[in-house]
C-alpha cells in the first residue's frame, strides 16, 4: 500500500513539569508513542515516518524541564517558513498533545499545552489552537486534525499568548480547508488519564480516539470525522473506567467533512456472552438493530464470545424467555 | 408476528425533566431525532439508542420497538449529574447534608440588617473535604467583612456548614481565598422578601497547581426561595433551577415554547428569572423571541432592580423602553450578565460610573466561568 506522502504530523507528549507545583502525568507520553504507531501503522494513518515530528518529555533527563516552548514550536516553524516562501505544504496536518493544558480566561476557543519548563509566575506553555488556525487561516493544508488530550480549566493569570509568528493577510481559500478539532473535555474542563488493562497509563480520550480510527463504521466505505465522533462519543464511558465519563468536544464542518479512509466495515469487537443457569440445551439466537436473526446456535458452553461489529444487538436464550439488548463497543461482557 | 418492510412506528422518547436534552439513535448510532424534554420519530421495528443529556452529563438507554404496534413511548429515567445542592437524584447527594441545609436555611446566625436573607451551605464529599468553610467570608460591596463562613453551624463529620444571615437587599461579595494571596470572589444577589441560597462543593482547587481543597466558586449553586419557606431538597422546583444553571454554564439550548411556559406560569422565581433571561438572550429564534417579551411582563419592579435582569434587558430581544443608558455601579452575578454590560457600555448603551467596583474588577475577571469571578489583585 502507498503511504500518504501528503500528509504530515506533529505529535507532543510531555509528563513531567518539575519547576511547578503541577503534578507529574503518567499517559502523555504514552499517548504520543500510541498515536505515533498508529500514524505509521499501514493500516492506521500510513503517513511516511520522516513526515512524522514528534516530541516527548521522556527524550530528555526529567530534570532538565524540557520540552520547553522553544523546542515545540520549532516542529510548527518550517510549515509556516514555507507558507512564506510559497510552498504548498501538504495536503492534511495532524497536531496531537498530550500533556497539562489550560484555556484561555477570555476565550473558550484557546487551548494550550503547559511546556515542560512551566512556572507558577511564568506559565511558559505551547499555544496549539493558535497555531492550528494559523495554518488553517492560510490554507497551508488542506485538512487540519487537531487532538488535544489535556485539560482546559482556566487559570486567571495565565493567559494563552500568540505565538511570535509573522503576521500576513489570510489566504483566500481558508474557508475550504476541512478540519476536525477534537477536545478531550469541553472548555474549562478537566482532562483524565487512568491505568488501562494493558498495564498502561493513557489518557482516556487518546484511547477511545484510537479505537474509534480504527474501529468506527464506515458511511458507504469511508470513515468521517462525524463517523469518528459518533463512535467517541458512543463509546467513551466504556473507556473512562471509575472516572465520570465527560462529553469531548469535537468540531467539524459537516459540509466539508474530513474522508479519513477507506473501509469495507467497521472492526469487530469480541463481546463475552454469560449464560446464565446455563444447560447444553440452550440455543443462542442473536438479532441485529434491524430485529432480523443473524445468528442461531447452540450454545456450546457457559460463556461464549461473539465477534461483532460496533452497533446494537439483542441476544436470547430460546425458550427460556431471557433476552438482552446491548451496545458494541460499550458492553464487553453481558450475562443473559 | 412478520416484519412488513413498510412498517413504521411512532416512536416517543421521554426525559424525566422538561429541561432534558434527548437524542435518539439508530443502530448504527447515527442522530435521527433529538429535542428538549422529549423527541419523537417515525422509525422502523429495531433496536434504537436514547440518550439523555444534562450539561456534561449523559446517560444513555437501549429501546427495543417490536413490530405490530403503532407507537412507543419510551420514559427515560432521571440523569444524575453533580450538584453541589444536596438534593435527590444526583450524584452528590448526602442525606445527612440535604436535611442539615433544610433545617439550617430556616435559622438566622447573624442579623446584618433586613428584608432579604443569605445562606450559605458549603460541603464536601470526601475526607479531604471535611472543613469546607475554610478560606470562604462574606464582605459588603465595599470590601469589608461581615462574617466568615465558620461561624455557622459547621459539621466536620458530615462536611458541611450552613450560615444563614439576614441583610438589607443589595450585592455582596463571596470571597474565597485559595492559597495564600490567590483570593477570589462572586457576587451574590439579595432581593426583598427573598432568601439567596449559595451552594458550593469544596474540592481540590479548580486552579492548576494548587493543593488546596476550597469551596469551588466557579461551580456553584445559587437558588432563591420566598423568605418564610427555606431550602427544600425535595422541592422539584430546585432541579429545574439548577437544570437551568446547567444549560446555561454549559450553552446548551434547552428552553422550548412549553418548558418556557410552565416555567412562568404562578410566581417567578428570581433565580429562574436571571437564568431564562440570560438563556434566552442567546437565542434568535422568533418564537423565543416573543416569549422573551413575555419574561419582562412577569418582571415586578423589585425584580426589575437584580443587575443581572438588568444586563440582560440590554439585548435587543428584551424590548425595553429605556432612553437614558442604565447605570451599572454594582457588578452582577453572572460572567454573561458582565459581558453584556461592558458590550453595552463600548457602545455607550449602558454606562459604569468610574470609581465604582464594577471599574475596579476589570482587571482580574474570569471571562470563561458561569458566575462572575475576579482574582483580587
Amino acid at each position: 500500500m502507498m503511504s500518504n506522502k501528503q500528509h504530515y504530523a506533529l505529535v507532543i507528549g510531555i509528563n513531567d513539569y518539575p519547576l511547578s507545583g503541577l503534578e507529574p502525568l503518567k499517559g502523555p507520553v504514552n499517548d504520543a508513542n500510541d498515536f505515533y504507531s498508529w500514524l505509521c501503522n499501514p493500516e492506521g494513518g500510513n503517513l511516511p515516518t520522516k513526515n512524522i515530528r514528534r516530541i516527548v518529555s521522556s527524550d530528555y533527563p526529567a530534570h532538565t524541564a524540557c520540552p520547553t516552548p522553544n523546542q515545540v514550536e520549532a516542529l510548527f516553524e518550517p510549515f509556516i517558513s514555507d507558507y512564506y516562501d510559497g510552498k504548498k505544504e501538504g495536503e492534511r496536518l495532524y497536531i496531537f498533545a498530550a500533556g497539562h493544558g489550560f484555556g484561555d480566561p477570555n476565550d473558550m476557543g484557546k487551548t494550550a499545552l503547559y511546556a515542560a519548563n512551566v512556572k507558577n509566575m511564568f506559565p511558559w506553555h505551547i499555544a496549539v489552537t493558535e497555531y492550528a488556525e494559523w495554518l488553517r487561516r492560510h490554507a497551508v493544508f488542506n485538512e487540519i486534525v487537531l487532538i488535544m488530550d489535556c485539560c482546559r480549566t482556566i487559570n486567571v493569570p495565565h493567559q494563552i499568548r500568540e505565538p511570535q509568528y509573522v503576521t500576513l493577510q489570510g489566504n483566500v481559500n481558508a474557508d475550504k480547508v476541512k478540519y476536525f478539532y477534537a477536545f478531550a473535555v469541553g472548555s474549562g474542563r478537566k482532562a483524565r488519564e487512568r491505568l488501562f488493562e494493558d498495564g498502561k497509563n493513557a489518557g482516556i480520550f487518546t484511547k477511545v480516539l484510537l479505537d474509534a480510527l480504527r474501529n468506527a463504521r464506515p458511511v458507504q466505505g469511508v470513515v468521517t470525522g462525524q463517523a469518528l465522533k459518533n463512535h467517541i462519543h458512543n463509546s467513551i464511558s466504556r473507556f473512562a473506567g471509575d472516572h465520570e465519563a465527560e462529553p469531548p468536544e469535537i468540531r467539524l464542518d459537516s459540509n466539508q467533512d474530513i474522508s479519513f479512509f477507506k473501509r469495507k466495515s467497521a472492526g469487530t469487537v469480541p463481546v463475552m456472552v454469560n449464560i446464565q443457569s446455563y444447560s447444553d440445551t440452550d440455543m443462542l439466537i442473536l438479532y441485529d438493530g434491524l430485529s432480523q436473526k443473524i445468528r442461531q446456535e447452540a450454545a456450546t458452553a457457559s460463556v461464549m464470545t461473539l465477534d461483532l461489529e460496533p452497533g446494537i444487538y439483542k441476544v436470547k436464550i430460546g425458550n427460556t424467555g431471557r433476552e438482552k439488548l446491548f451496545e458494541v463497543p460499550n458492553n464487553e461482557q453481558i450475562t443473559v | 408476528m412478520s416484519k412488513s418492510p413498510s412498517e413504521q412506528i411512532a416512536l416517543t422518547v421521554r426525559a424525566a425533566d422538561n429541561m432534558t436534552e434527548v437524542f435518539l439513535a439508530d443502530s448504527r448510532f447515527e442522530l435521527i431525532a433529538n429535542g428538549i424534554g422529549r423527541t419523537e420519530a417515525t422509525v422502523a421495528p429495531g433496536l434504537y439508542k436514547a440518550r439523555f443529556r444534562v450539561g456534561q452529563v449523559q446517560t444513555d438507554s437501549l429501546i427495543e420497538v417490536e413490530t405490530g404496534g403503532a407507537s412507543k413511548i419510551f420514559d427515560g429515567t432521571a440523569v444524575q449529574f453533580a450538584s453541589p445542592v444536596p438534593m435527590p437524584q444526583t450524584l452528590t447527594y448526602r442525606q445527612a447534608q440535604a436535611e442539615a441545609a433544610q433545617q439550617l436555611s430556616r435559622v438566622i446566625n447573624l442579623k446584618q440588617g433586613t428584608g432579604s436573607q443569605l445562606f450559605l451551605f458549603l460541603r464536601g464529599l470526601t475526607a479531604e473535604a471535611s472543613r469546607p468553610w475554610v478560606g470562604v467570608s462574606l464582605h459588603d460591596l465595599s470590601g469589608k467583612q461581615f462574617a466568615e463562613a465558620g461561624q455557622g453551624t459547621c459539621d466536620t463529620a458530615n462536611c458541611f456548614c450552613g450560615l444563614n444571615i439576614e441583610l438589607d437587599p443589595g450585592t455582596y461579595r463571596l470571597r474565597v481565598e485559595e492559597e495564600p494571596g490567590e483570593i477570589y470572589e462572586m457576587f451574590i444577589v439579595t432581593l426583598a422578601g427573598w432568601q439567596t441560597q449559595v451552594f458550593a462543593l469544596a474540592e481540590t482547587s479548580w486552579q492548576p497547581g494548587v493543593q488546596a481543597v476550597r469551596a469551588a466558586l466557579p461551580d456553584a449553586a445559587v437558588l432563591m426561595a420566598e423568605i418564610d419557606k427555606g431550602f427544600d431538597p425535595a422541592n422539584p422546583a430546585v432541579r429545574q433551577t439548577e437544570l437551568l444553571r446547567l444549560g446555561l454554564m454549559h450553552g446548551r439550548k434547552i428552553l422550548t415554547e412549553i418548558g418556557l411556559k410552565n416555567l412562568l406560569a404562578g410566581t417567578l422565581n428570581p433565580m429562574n428569572a436571571v437564568f431564562i433571561a440570560h438563556l434566552l438572550a442567546r437565542r434568535e429564534d422568533e418564537v423565543l423571541q416573543a416569549l422573551a417579551v413575555d419574561l419582562v411582563g412577569h418582571i415586578d419592579s423589585s425584580l426589575a432592580a437584580h443587575p443581572d435582569l438588568r444586563a440582560a434587558l440590554l439585548v435587543p430581544q428584551f424590548v425595553t423602553s429605556n432612553e437614558t443608558p442604565p447605570i451599572f455601579t454594582a457588578p452582577p452575578m453572572l460572567n454573561s450578565s458582565w459581558q453584556l454590560i461592558t458590550q453595552a457600555v463600548d457602545k455607550e448603551k449602558a454606562v459604569i460610573p468610574s470609581g465604582s467596583l464594577n471599574e475596579q474588577i476589570k482587571a482580574g475577571v474570569l471571562n470563561t466561568a458561569l458566575w462572575l469571578l475576579h482574582r483580587l489583585p
